[in-house]
């Protein structure tokens, strides 16, 4: 079986094949690469819990390292990984529900919203997203943290570009009802409307 | 009209998020999580979705299951019957009811001149035992619920698709259509059944009559169930018609019937009743009197494109069949759509 990677963008050839040997160092230059994203996707995927984002974030990289040998020869490394992140992260939450069912609830699952985020729209955004169902916010991470094309998401998720296209049609529509209070002083849904059609 | 945010806003909304920084200890936890005498583990398996013809598959079988264990249940025939006492003192076996008894299969229900009993035909509907009467209760497929009257009366009133109820008697088989109806046997097993609601097939060998509510039929120890008519009709068209049933009516005999019949002031209901007693006798009358038969059908209603005169005298089956329905849409199970009656037909075989 061939073990030549395509190369990614901003990933050096030799760096995927040291990664593919175990050599540390190429680990280290793809954990540089994409830490921040995966955390980042894992963090707002979970509502900011820390703790569980950095599990998963770990969870991630060795299981990319560890399976690294069996990279297919034609996949690229990026929708490779996230396909694991997209996973992990539902393994993730498929765990926590198994939790709710047979014990306690973990405390950290509805996560304390400082007050100095209570006014912030950044934080006003962070909750709407996390508000969508996991289907739908998986997705809208993708795609916005990662700015993943349809096809690549479709590829991480398992399904097609049209379902991407549905879902992330839905989550748009419940995001701009979530976060109407933060639309532009002087500009009323209607005019929004047209300008968007213009 | 609820307001919501531009898309345009909403996607600049998102791309601004900012991207939190991994903290630098996972570096070491992966290094130490690399390095721990973990087996290695394969590629996680791509989670694809269920496909969706699967799921509607699935969900096609749930629902398909979930009606036919409804109707199952719904529709099962009991191997017992509740029964309780209405008047005087009915019996079982022998025994006098005392209230909560049931009767079995192979049981005999016996009422006198003064007692009643009420029978729960399962969950389908009642059958109140006249006085006089003698019920047994046979056993049936699992949705059918079969009774012999042997004498007396029973009152009928079923709610349930067609064909789940039978009451056998000496002179026929009825079979319920979806309907309410009387059904009485003299001492001499002759039986006559008056419909007050839907429709009653009567049946003995391979004869059959249809009736429908507002008509009454008869039938005698081996002859063929009599055609249905009023039961306002006078004694002597009764007695013309059963002539005319057994085959030895004369002109006479269906002068007396065809006035008779024309006695109902609604052209509805005379429509309706007469063409059900006149469609039923045609192939029972003599040729030279069948034209007659014809001829008043006709003017009660006009036979339908591709039926002619000369085919029903010759009592062409299709073109019989085709003025039948014309009659009347809700006669027998010609009324049903195709696949109604295919989806009742593999009902009837796969659950009996």
């Amino acid at each position: 079986m061939g073990t030549v990677l395509v190369a990614e963008p901003e990933l050096d050839a030799d760096i995927l094949e040291g990664c593919r040997r175990g050599d540390p160092q190429a680990q280290r230059a793809v954990f540089e690469r994409y830490r921040d994203r995966v955390f980042s996707i894992a963090l707002h995927f979970l509502k900011g819990e820390h703790a569980a984002a950095q599990d998963v974030t770990q969870e991630v990289f060795v299981k990319v390292f560890r399976a690294a040998p069996t990279f297919r020869q034609d996949a690229r490394l990026s929708t490779w990984l996230y396909r694991i992140v997209a996973n992990a992260c539902l393994d993730e939450l498929r765990r926590r529900r198994r939790v709710l069912l047979f014990g306690d609830m973990p405390p950290a699952i509805h996560p304390v919203i400082p007050a100095a985020e209570l006014k912030d729209p950044d934080a006003d955004v962070t909750r709407a997203v996390s508000r969508l169902s996991p289907r739908l916010r998986i997705v809208v991470l993708l795609r916005y943290f990662d700015d993943l094309s349809y096809d690549e998401i479709a590829q991480a998720l398992g399904t097609t570009p049209g379902t991407i296209a549905s879902r992330l049609s839905r989550a748009h529509a419940i995001l701009a009802r979530d976060l109407v209070h933060l639309r532009p002083a002087g500009r009323s849904s209607q005019e929004g409307s047209h300008a968007a059609e213009s | 009209m609820p307001q919501s945010l531009d898309p345009k806003d909403v996607e600049r909304l998102l791309r601004r998020r900012p991207v939190a920084r991994a903290p630098d200890s996972l570096w070491e936890r992966i290094q130490a999580a690399l390095t721990s005498p973990e087996t290695p583990r394969a590629l996680p398996p791509l989670k694809r979705p269920v496909p969706r013809w699967l799921m509607a598959a699935a969900v096609f079988l749930a629902v398909l299951t979930g009606t036919l264990g409804g109707l199952y249940w719904s529709y099962r025939a009991p191997s017992a019957w509740a029964v309780q006492p209405v008047a005087g003192t009915p019996t079982i076996a022998g025994a006098a009811l005392t209230g909560g008894d049931k009767l079995g299969a192979g049981e005999w229900l016996v009422t006198d001149a003064f007692s009643k009993a009420a029978l729960s035909v399962g969950r389908i509907g009642t059958a109140e035992v006249g006085p006089n009467s003698r019920v047994q209760l046979d056993r049936g497929g699992l949705t059918q619920h079969r009774l012999t009257l042997e004498r007396g009366r029973l009152q009928v009133v079923i709610s349930a698709p067609p064909r789940l109820f039978f009451v056998r008697t000496p002179s026929a088989l009825a079979t319920d259509l979806g309907c309410a109806y009387t059904l009485d046997v003299d001492s001499a097993g002759a039986s006559r059944l008056h419909v007050t609601a839907g429709w009653v097939e009567l049946k003995e060998g391979d004869a059959v009559s249809v009736v429908p509510a507002g008509l009454v039929a008869e039938v005698a120890v081996g002859e063929r169930p009599g055609t249905p008519y009023p039961p306002e009709l006078a004694d002597d068209a009764r007695t013309a018609l059963r002539r005319l049933d057994a085959g030895a009516g004369s002109g006479a005999d269906l002068d007396a019937l065809l006035a008779a019949l024309h006695q109902p002031s609604d052209f509805i209901t005379l429509r309706r009743q007469s063409g059900v007693t006149l469609w039923h006798l045609l192939p029972r009358v003599p040729p030279e009197l069948r034209a007659r038969v014809y001829q008043r059908l006709a003017e009660l209603s006009a036979p339908p494109a591709g039926v002619t005169r000369e085919g029903i005298l010759a009592l062409w089956r299709p073109m019989l069949e085709r003025w039948r329905r014309d009659l009347s849409p809700m006669w027998s199970e010609d009324a049903e759509s195709w696949w109604t009656r295919a989806a009742r037909r593999l009902w009837e075989r796969t659950i009996d």
